[in-house]
């Protein structure tokens, strides 16, 4: 298995952590979790030499970005919203979401599954940033990063591939425990942070 | 060519066979407006489809061709039977998707609008519908289905259920636990309480045996057909809109974006089925609009002339421009539209259907090839005498409209 392959592994490992330990609570969460965990898992398959699923890798790859980031910025945005807290909520918005992200992909508007990625990145970012969630807040940069590695492609320096399934496990890691300090701010479990100004 | 078009006269044929055997064993006859209504839409869904399905089949074909891990074999038997197999399970889930999402549930009520349930309400199909089922059934694209192979499992899918309208058939002992049927298919469109959100499969009942939705039919309980919240309206482009209507209204009167959004998410009845009454079968009352027997006589004739116009259109299309594609498309809708307001006793009706008709007479005398199909001249000069008394039954109509309540006459019926 090489580099891609192994990073792939890692970022399928998180995504199943996350899908394990957050489905139930923040179905939402779960799910934009199995959409990128799948297309993950395939990544290994692909990169560890099993060439025959490249189609669905590149196609769950796509479906990820033009479906899962957003639901995952709506989710950490609005955490108490239906799409966030019910599964059947969750998977409409993959529907939709999914449906016209891949038929406009599909149909020649090629930058649109970038330009959702890095819409997302940002409103997850503003989000951290007016939540004032530190966690949240690095793991917002560090999806940024990655996202800006991936568009770099072959002209960087490094593996742009690894730097971005690295990235992404890193920051949904990072993302998952900021959101899950959020959900216990709520729950008046940790102490809220004071008012501002 | 659209391979439906072979099957219409099958259709019409089965309908009048029906409606015949109704009448033999004395059962309550067909209601013409509503049956008409449903051929209507259905005739408006083909044309529709031609663009609608058309994307829908694009995206299949370039998801295939993108990102297929293999290609299936055609000429296996068994493929074709594992590829409805897998077709008829995401059908079952865009067609839960059609009645538990609310923006998806405005374009397929209209399937559910008539509460009558006989083959023309089989008909009665979406013009805004069709694409979900197809993004839904990327997995086969990804799995190497190739796009001929799925064009083909979802029109034998989609026929199958065709004869599953009935009340002709009773239960059907062992098939009822594999296969969608007319008993079951009645539940599914049943407005009872024990009816709501039953019985999704296209092919195959085992998907709601698997996923929890399924619902005998039940010998103490006769069937009420239809929805809580009729239409009200023979129209057949008002029934395919009303709930986009009703949608949009929600949302007019929803605060906040977000808001806006749940509305086209979340159930009909909203994410905690806020509006769900218990029904009570005894006190309905079926929608009757009262039509005469000549305005009935009249849309019948009409419509043999729309089907005919729809076969030819199905035949032409892809040889037309996207001008003459859109024209064509437009007399069809215009005729379906002036006709179903006939039905639906609207008082701009006579007006905008004797408008059509002098239209349709000068095409027909300045325009020889209609569409490309060069008439002979003695075909056209009868069309022209018919539709000639058409024109003086509908100038007849608007006069008599406008004696009866002239102050009102511009006023739509809606």
């Amino acid at each position: 298995m090489n580099g891609a392959g192994a990073s792939d592994l890692v970022l399928a490992l998180v995504c199943g952590w996350l899908v394990a330990a957050r489905m139930a609570r923040q179905p939402g969460l779960g799910l934009a979790a199995l959409l990128i965990g799948l297309a993950a898992v395939l990544g290994v398959l692909r990169f560890g030499g099993f060439d025959l699923v490249t189609g669905p890798h590149r196609f769950a790859s796509m479906l990820s970005a033009v479906a899962a980031f957003p639901l995952l910025a709506w989710v950490l945005r609005w955490p108490d919203d239906p799409i966030a807290v019910r599964f059947a909520g969750a998977a409409r918005a993959v529907l939709l979401l999914g449906g016209i992200g891949v038929t406009a992909t599909l149909t020649g508007v090629s930058g649109w599954g970038p330009a959702v990625s890095v819409v997302s990145a940002v409103m997850i970012m503003v989000t951290m940033v007016e939540q004032r969630n530190p966690v949240g807040i690095i793991g917002a940069v560090v999806l940024i990063v990655a996202l800006a590695a991936a568009a770099a492609g072959k002209a960087a320096l490094f593996d742009s591939t690894v730097v971005l399934h690295l990235g992404l496990a890193a920051a949904l890691a990072l993302l998952a425990l900021g959101s899950e300090r959020r959900l216990k701010f709520k729950q008046g479990s940790i102490a809220s942070p004071p008012p501002r100004g | 060519m659209s391979p439906i078009i072979f099957a219409f006269p099958v259709f019409l044929a089965s309908i009048m066979l029906e409606a015949w055997l109704r009448w033999r064993r004395g059962l309550p006859g067909y209601d013409i407006p509503d049956a008409l209504t449903s051929l209507h839409a259905g005739a408006l869904s083909q044309v529709a489809g031609v663009i609608v399905r058309l994307l829908g089949f694009g995206v299949y074909a370039l998801v295939f061709k993108e990102f297929a891990l293999v290609t299936w074999p055609t000429d296996n038997p068994a493929l074709w039977v594992l590829a409805l197999l897998i077709y008829d399970h995401f059908y079952y889930w865009s067609h839960r998707l059609g009645h538990e999402v609310g923006l998806f549930w405005a374009s397929h009520v209209i399937h559910h609008s008539s509460e009558q349930f006989n083959l023309s309400t089989a008909l009665r199909q979406s013009s805004t519908g069709g694409i979900v089922p197809t993004l839904l059934s990327m997995p086969l694209a990804i799995l190497g289905v190739p796009p001929m192979m799925f064009a083909i499992i979802a029109l034998i899918d989609l026929l199958y259920q065709y004869w599953v309208h009935t009340e002709l058939v009773g239960r059907l002992g062992w098939a009822e636990k594999i296969f969608v049927t007319p008993s079951n298919h009645r539940v599914h469109h049943g407005q009872n309480d024990y009816c709501i959100d039953r019985n999704y499969g296209g092919v195959f009942i085992i998907w709601d045996r698997i996923y929890g939705t399924y619902e005998d039919e039940r010998p103490d309980e006769k069937v009420v057909y239809g929805v809580r919240k009729p239409v009200g309206s023979l129209n057949p482009l008002w029934i395919n809109l009303h709930h986009f209507a009703d949608l949009a209204g929600q949302m007019r009167r929803t605060p906040g974006w977000r808001q806006k959004i749940q509305v086209l998410l979340a159930p009909p009845g909203g994410w905690h089925h806020e509006d769900v009454q218990p029904f009570e079968p005894a006190t309905f009352s079926r929608f009757d609009r009262q039509t005469p027997a000549d305005v009935k006589r009249y849309a019948m004739a009409h419509y043999v002339a729309l089907v005919l116009m729809l076969a030819h259109f199905l035949m032409v299309q892809a040889g037309l421009s996207v001008e003459m594609r859109l024209l064509y498309a437009g007399i069809i809708l215009g005729s379906a539209v002036t006709v179903g307001g006939l039905l639906d006793g609207a008082r701009w009706a006579f007006g905008l259907e004797a408008a059509r008709l002098v239209a349709v007479i000068a095409a027909i005398i300045v325009w020889p090839a209609w569409f490309t199909l060069a008439t002979p001249m003695v075909l056209r000069v009868l069309m022209v005498i018919g539709l000639a008394w058409s024109l003086l039954w509908s100038l007849a109509g608007a006069l008599r409209s406008l004696r009866a309540d002239p102050a009102r006459a511009a006023i739509p019926a809606e």
